[in-house]
């Protein structure tokens, strides 16, 4: 494979890690947006509003830990594939790699 | 590595150079921000390969033409669909009026005006190689092409660069001078989007509005920095375009496709005829007297650039002037 082949992989690789993490970003802000109304509704009814807020304080801890989970990976896999590619590259685009 | 002719190698490019095409008009300003290796940095190409102005040899007859392809493109815009119909527009100048090709890839997704700047240094950087014995230049630009020409002779023109006064002929095929309806129709999509604040509305807003910057410069024709500096880019149908003059000592010529032989209703079917055509449009001039507008029956917005019809069009148009 020649240079240029190595430093479009490289590419991919970066933006397929790049789409992950921000696709991670952009679906959290609005799976967040959306479950916010609901809860709002619900809060507002004063016998259940505080079971309400624990329910709430759990979605919100459920949902930061899978999307943080998500970006853990991505990032693990980041750095495990740039290994990989850095190892699998000729000399002198693995020098030139950031 | 200096390339004595064209036909050295007739590779072009193929399936993956046309999928990082498409991602820079798609994305290309994001790429670029980044770092990545997928972005298409701008130079001239020949045979899939980019080449430094210092790479080639001097013009034998000192013209030279530039093709300057449009939006998600790559030099492989401008070949014929037919082999038989002789290559395409810069073989075809270089074998019957003289003319040596340079073929321009770049990065789509850029602005316009960031494309234009990169375009006026490659010229400059090419005139300054061969000094004298380039004589005259022909610039051809293809849809979006059409425009980074247009702000490259602006800015080179400003800045006193010596290419400018080369050129004789500029030829616009299909290029939306006064915008592009599907951009703004976007626009408008995602402001109507903006309206409501239900979270299907808001992801289609925000996906749609992840488009490029290059893509959003097409929704009014964008040409300089200050036509979108300070402006919200997804701000609805704001157009601070400051009027920029033709460059005065060349000729320019146009294409206007119709894709309806008997209609103009809908241009090219990317591009309106007025827009096709330079038209003055409010603060905007139009092009200059002795401009040339050439309506094509039946072709479309890619057809423009790649059709045995223009080519006999874009002969006459150099020829004409000797």
């Amino acid at each position: 494979m020649d240079k240029e082949s190595w430093r479009r992989i490289n590419g991919l690789r970066r933006l397929i890690h790049d789409g992950v993490e921000r696709g991670a970003d952009f679906i959290e802000k609005h799976h967040r947006n959306a479950a916010k109304k609901p809860f709002q509704m619900i809060e507002s009814i004063t016998p259940i509003a505080a079971p309400t807020r624990v329910v709430r304080s759990v979605h919100d801890g459920a949902l930061s830990l899978t999307y943080g989970s998500i970006r853990a990976i991505n990032q693990v896999t980041e750095k495990t594939s740039g290994w990989v590619v850095a190892r699998l590259a000729p000399p002198d685009e693995r020098d030139g790699r950031e | 590595m200096a390339l004595q002719k064209n036909s050295l190698d007739k590779r072009g490019p193929g399936m993956v150079e046309n999928a990082i095409s498409t991602l820079n008009a798609w994305i290309g300003d994001y790429l670029s921000q980044t770092g990545n290796e997928l972005q298409q940095p701008m130079a001239f190409y020949r045979a899939n390969r980019p080449l430094s102005p210092e790479d080639f040899v001097a013009p034998p007859t000192g013209k030279v033409c530039v093709l300057v392809h449009g939006l998600g493109c790559n030099e492989a815009a401008w070949k014929f669909r037919a082999p038989h119909e002789g290559g395409d527009y810069g073989e075809l100048l270089a074998e019957r009026c003289g003319y040596t090709p340079l073929y321009l890839r770049f990065n789509t997704g850029l602005r316009v005006s960031t494309n234009g700047k990169q375009l006026a240094e490659l010229l400059e950087r090419f005139c300054a190689h061969h000094g004298s014995e380039v004589t005259e230049l022909l610039l051809i630009g293809h849809s979006m092409g059409g425009l980074v020409i247009r702000s490259a002779c602006h800015m080179g023109n400003e800045t006193g660069q010596d290419w400018v006064g080369l050129v004789r002929h500029v030829i616009y095929l299909g290029s939306p001078h006064l915008g592009a309806p599907l951009e703004k129709t976007t626009n408008l999509a995602t402001g109507f989007l903006g309206l409501f604040n239900t979270t299907a509305t808001r992801v289609i807003r925000d996906v749609l509005n992840n488009r490029s910057a290059g893509v959003k410069d097409l929704r009014h024709g964008n040409l300089v920095d200050q036509d979108w500096l300070d402006v919200d880019p997804d701000e609805l149908g704001t157009n601070r375009r400051v009027p920029i003059p033709w460059l005065a000592s060349a000729r320019h010529h146009f294409a206007v496709g119709q894709v309806l032989a008997k209609t103009g209703v809908f241009g090219d079917v990317m591009v309106r005829p007025k827009s096709a055509a330079g038209r003055t449009h409010r603060s905007q001039p139009g092009a200059p007297d002795g401009s040339d507008v050439q309506v094509m029956p039946g072709l479309d917005h890619l057809a423009l650039a790649r059709h045995p019809a223009v080519y006999e069009h874009l002969e006459r148009w150099v020829k004409d002037d000797g």
